[in-house]
């Protein structure tokens, strides 16, 4: 077993210890007496993190600058303290758009033609992570989770690529690896959080990410991920709501 | 018989009623208040106000004019309010009754008029009265106290009535706004014309207010001997109610006696004030003052000459009351020496009165204070400019220094300590004065300790000798002479640079005195004696750990903020500010005023959330019988702006006795001040985006965005006291490059509030 398997099974187990870990210190933090909005301290929900072709170069650049990639996050957020935030999200990455490069005129006599789900999804990946807002700029009214913020991510990227060597042409099938690959995935975001109603946050941000780690098993699949996973630079907007807890003041 | 029974009941009760407001001076003095019920002046919305006085512009108004009064309306409506909340103006005190009695006098023939003004008394050392375009008339309490008779008051306020009848303030605004613009008659005047123009159009008004004011006036019974002096008074107004010597023997005791040098025996001649007729919005006084003539000169005839109407004494007692309250508002203003120097002008009249004698106490106090801390100038005004006999009490305090002050402060207050031993507040102004007296990097040790001090002893067993003598007379002529003689040689013993050395003799007799003397020195000696212990490096090493401790402690409340764990607060005027500096009229008002509504729910609804009591002491929370509350927030404000003014002298609190009885009544120390101001700025820049627009125009949508954008500053702000201490318990100031946006305010309020409910992290 390679260093790197041992590296990802552990990782894989450790999903429980983070968990707990963050757990612990949200735990720990509940005895700051953070002010949150008005009292209440968590978040529920969700949003769109948008890449445009322009600043992650793949697929889509064949076709125009204007093209776009999208990731769905969804999200849960709690106010530990008066400046920070810590967030548990999980990421639908789907790179690839509509203007799949596979259907352009000289693939599709080389190539099998994929299935509409695969047009879509010729990368799919779940990241579960973990994310640490910081209201810091007093200039701009922030007092989490209202007013502008830096955020770093840190998710754990689950892959699936297609293996283009494994393309059948006589039957135009295309098989997956046989494995997932795994990668680290470091953001950072700046951003704005306003808040209506008392209650539902309008979230919208710019975040820069690097995808970085456990390379080496595969040099394709590496740089098939690395090339339509890595958001170089990505706008995201989203909804949350306030979870309707407010804790009592001593 | 039974009707006759009735009226003498009510005849008594009515009689008994005034002796209860009339104040006797003679021992103290309460300042005066605000009496139930609240008028609707002080009560309805200016917003309501500005709405109902709107439909009073006619609908076939030029709609350029129509638009200048909507303007002076809005104006004149929330700077009125912003008066009449302030807690400067009150309402059905003996002032304001007085003067709305002298009203119906004088508008006995006119009721619709009658019920369309109304007079209330300010309180304000100006020498002023002015008319709002709604009808109210305020007099101030520096007015009320120069005037001589009731008719010279009545004289001033048909001059007032006038203006109102006339609507000379939204005319005189209408016709200066034409004169800005240069429309109509106006076109192409110069700057310099259009000020002339401007003075020209004020004291057309003026003079038709004197005009007309005089025929009402000549209607009344009043007596017309005395009037010119009214205008004697307005062209003296700078100078106080009275003119007498200020005498050193003042301040002076047996052993304590200025040096001559210090009172000079020249002092500046009272002379009449140069006016500049041409840029005045007033008429010059003599101008007045001839016109006042020829008219009574036409009405030479008339008979009656009543100098009061109303009444003489009712008149006496409120101008007392006024020069009373001078008192307290030169001493809230930071002016002491004007303070000072009325209230010995009153003493001289009620020579055992403690209101004037505390008054004097504390701002020898406060001057002591501002001249420890290299900040006289603040305290004191030079004497150059000041006429009259003032001018020796401004002279004698300009040429004394710090230490000086110290003296003369702590002698007069211990002094009076005395002889009021259950007053908290002269026990601390005493130990505040003696600390600083002893910590004094001048103070002499051997002045007051050693030497001296058996001096001290010895003159002090002596005076006891001879006060012990005195009482029963049986002291012989040798005894006499003896005594005089110690009393000689401990005054021949001082020099012009340490008069002040025995200030203390007969205190050091009091074994308080002597104990308290004792422990600062001995803190004193303690302190140096560490201080002279320590080694450099100790030093350096503590001021490091002070330091790092005041960073800590600044850390944790950058990121946490504070933890007064209070159960309960009281907000003290909401205040929320709307302005837009890109209009000529700034000043958002109808949205300030919804703002703060809105805000002031906002403070209840988070205080709820939290769990925490709170109190609004706000104008729009007021009902018609709440001029209790209505009081307390005019002591409060008084206070707070008292507090701000000294906030780097650490001054310690004299309003003991008011303060505790607040903490009591509504059951809390903490007292909270806060508010917002929103501002929409100019963008000064929006021409380097069109530049950049030009030049790089691929990200036209992002210029395009970065010109609509509104921007904003907004300030929310909140300062809580610990009455109990004194002293600024919590601070919270956020600049915020933002708009003031509900999610903005809530969340601010909320942490505010959750800083004042939450306990310390336990350790």
């Amino acid at each position: 077993m390679t260093h790197y398997t041992k590296l990802k099974n552990h990782l894989r187990k450790s999903k429980t210890v983070i968990a707990t870990v963050v757990l612990l210190f949200t735990a720990h933090q509940l005895n700051a007496q953070a002010p949150g909005y008005m009292g209440q301290r968590f978040l529920v929900g969700g949003y769109v993190s948008v890449a445009p072709a322009l600043f992650n170069y793949n697929a889509n650049m064949k076709q125009s600058f204007i093209s776009f990639n999208f990731r769905k996050t969804i999200e849960v957020e709690y106010v530990a303290s008066r400046r920070v935030a810590i967030g548990l999200h999980y990421d639908f990455i789907n790179v690839g758009t509509q203007n799949e490069y596979l259907n352009e005129s000289e693939d599709i006599a080389m190539r099998p033609t994929p299935t509409e789900d695969q047009k879509f999804q010729c990368v799919l990946s779940r990241a579960p992570g973990i994310q640490i807002k910081l209201f810091k700029t007093e200039s701009k009214g922030a007092l989490a989770p209202l007013g502008n913020y830096f955020a770093w991510n840190f998710s754990l990227v689950k892959y699936t690529v297609w293996n283009l060597k494994k393309d059948d042409y006589s039957t135009l099938t295309r098989q997956v690896f046989e494995s997932d690959g795994s990668k680290f995935l470091i953001g950072m975001e700046w951003g704005s959080q306003k808040i209506y109603f008392d209650r539902v946050v309008l979230r919208t941000g710019f975040q820069l990410s690097l995808l970085t780690g456990f390379g080496g098993e595969s040099p394709e699949k590496d740089y098939m991920a690395a090339q339509r996973i890595a958001y170089a630079a990505s706008f995201n907007i989203g909804l949350s709501l306030i979870v309707p807890y407010h804790q009592k003041v001593n | 018989m039974r009707k006759q029974f009735r009226n003498a009941v009510l005849l008594l009760c009515l009689l008994s009623f005034c002796k209860i407001t009339a104040q006797d001076f003679k021992n103290d003095y309460q300042p005066l208040k605000s009496v139930n019920p609240i008028p609707k002046d002080f009560l309805q919305l200016s917003s309501e106000k500005f709405e109902a006085d709107k439909q009073t512009i006619s609908k076939e108004e030029k709609a350029r004019i129509a638009k200048n009064k909507t303007e002076f309306l809005l104006s004149s409506n929330f700077s009125n309010d912003y008066l009449l909340a302030s807690g400067k103006i009150l309402f059905n005190d003996p002032v304001t009754v007085y003067c709305n009695k002298v009203m119906d006098v004088l508008l006995k023939d006119n009721p619709t008029l009658r019920s369309k003004v109304r007079c209330y008394a300010a309180k304000s050392t100006s020498v002023n009265a002015f008319t709002t375009q709604n009808g109210i008339i305020y007099i101030t309490t520096g007015l009320i106290a120069q005037l001589e008779t009731e008719a010279q008051l009545a004289f001033i306020l048909s001059h007032e009535i006038v203006h109102f009848e006339n609507n000379h303030n939204i005319n005189a605004y209408v016709e200066n706004r034409e004169i800005e613009r240069g429309k109509g008659v106006y076109r192409n005047q110069s700057f310099d014309q259009k000020i002339i123009s401007k003075s020209k159009f004020s004291k057309e008004h003026e003079t038709e207010a004197d005009t007309k004011g005089m025929e009402r006036f000549l209607k009344t019974d009043y007596n017309t001997d005395n009037l010119d002096r009214v205008f004697d008074i307005l062209q003296y107004s700078y100078l106080p109610f009275d003119d007498v010597e200020f005498k050193k023997s003042f301040f002076e005791t047996e052993f304590y006696k200025f040096p001559e040098s210090y009172f000079s025996e020249k002092i500046n001649p009272i002379k009449a004030p140069e006016e500049d007729d041409e840029t005045s919005t007033h008429p010059s006084i003599e101008k007045r003052r001839g016109l006042i003539k020829d008219k009574l000169a036409a009405n030479a005839g008339k008979k009656t000459k009543k100098d009061f109407i109303v009444s003489k004494d009712e008149f006496t007692n409120i101008r007392a009351i006024s020069r009373f309250e001078l008192v307290s508002e030169h001493y809230l203003d930071n002016e002491f020496e004007p303070a000072i120097y009325v209230s010995y002008l009153l003493l001289k009249d009620y020579p055992d009165n403690y209101y004037l004698q505390k008054t004097i106490s504390r701002s020898l106090y406060s001057i002591s204070k501002y001249a420890n801390n290299d900040d006289k100038s603040k305290a004191t005004e030079k004497p150059d400019n000041i006429q009259g006999e003032q001018f020796r009490l401004y002279n004698l305090i300009d040429q004394m220094k710090s230490q000086e002050l110290n003296v003369l402060a702590l002698s007069y207050n211990y002094n009076l300590s005395l002889k009021h031993d259950s007053d908290a507040d002269l026990k601390t102004i005493n130990e505040s004065l003696l600390k600083q007296l002893i910590m004094d990097d001048d103070f002499n040790k051997d002045m007051f300790r050693k030497e001296p001090r058996s001096a001290y002893i010895k003159a002090a067993q002596s005076l006891a000798a001879k006060d012990t003598v005195k009482k029963d007379e049986k002291m012989s002529k040798l005894d006499k002479i003896k005594s005089q003689k110690t009393e000689e040689k401990i005054a021949l013993d001082t020099t012009e640079t340490d008069y002040f050395k025995y200030a203390f003799v007969r205190n050091f007799k009091d074994e308080k005195f002597t104990q308290l003397y004792d422990k600062f020195v001995q803190d004193n000696e303690d302190k140096q004696k560490k201080k002279d212990a320590e080694t450099d490096a100790q030093r350096k090493e503590r001021v490091k750990k002070e330091s790092a401790a005041r960073s800590k402690r600044n850390r944790e409340i950058t990121k946490n903020g504070y933890s007064l764990s209070a159960q309960k607060v009281v907000v003290v005027t909401p205040n929320f500010l709307k302005a837009d500096e890109r209009k000529r009229q700034k000043i958002k008002y109808l949205a300030s005023e919804a703002s703060e509504l809105d805000y002031t729910d906002m403070l209840i609804k988070d205080a709820a959330l939290l769990d925490l009591k709170m109190e609004i002491l706000s104008q729009h929370k007021l009902n018609q019988n709440d001029a209790e509350r209505f009081n307390d927030i005019a002591f409060l404000n008084d206070w707070i702006d008292k507090r701000f003014a000294d906030i780097d002298q650490e001054i310690s609190i004299t309003d003991r006795l008011r303060l505790n009885d607040l903490i009591k009544k509504y059951d809390t120390k903490y007292f909270y001040w806060g508010g917002v101001i929103n501002l929409r700025e100019k963008k000064y820049f929006n021409y380097v985006y069109i530049i950049l627009m030009i030049y790089t125009w691929p990200f036209i949508p992002v210029y395009a965005y970065l010109l609509a954008k509104p921007q904003y500053e907004t300030l929310h702000y909140a300062v809580v006291f610990d009455l109990e201490k004194g002293k600024v318990a919590m601070t919270n100031y956020r600049i915020m490059k933002k708009n003031s946006t509900n999610d903005v305010l809530q969340s601010n309020i909320y942490d505010t509030l959750h800083q004042i409910k939450k306990s310390p992290k336990k350790k």
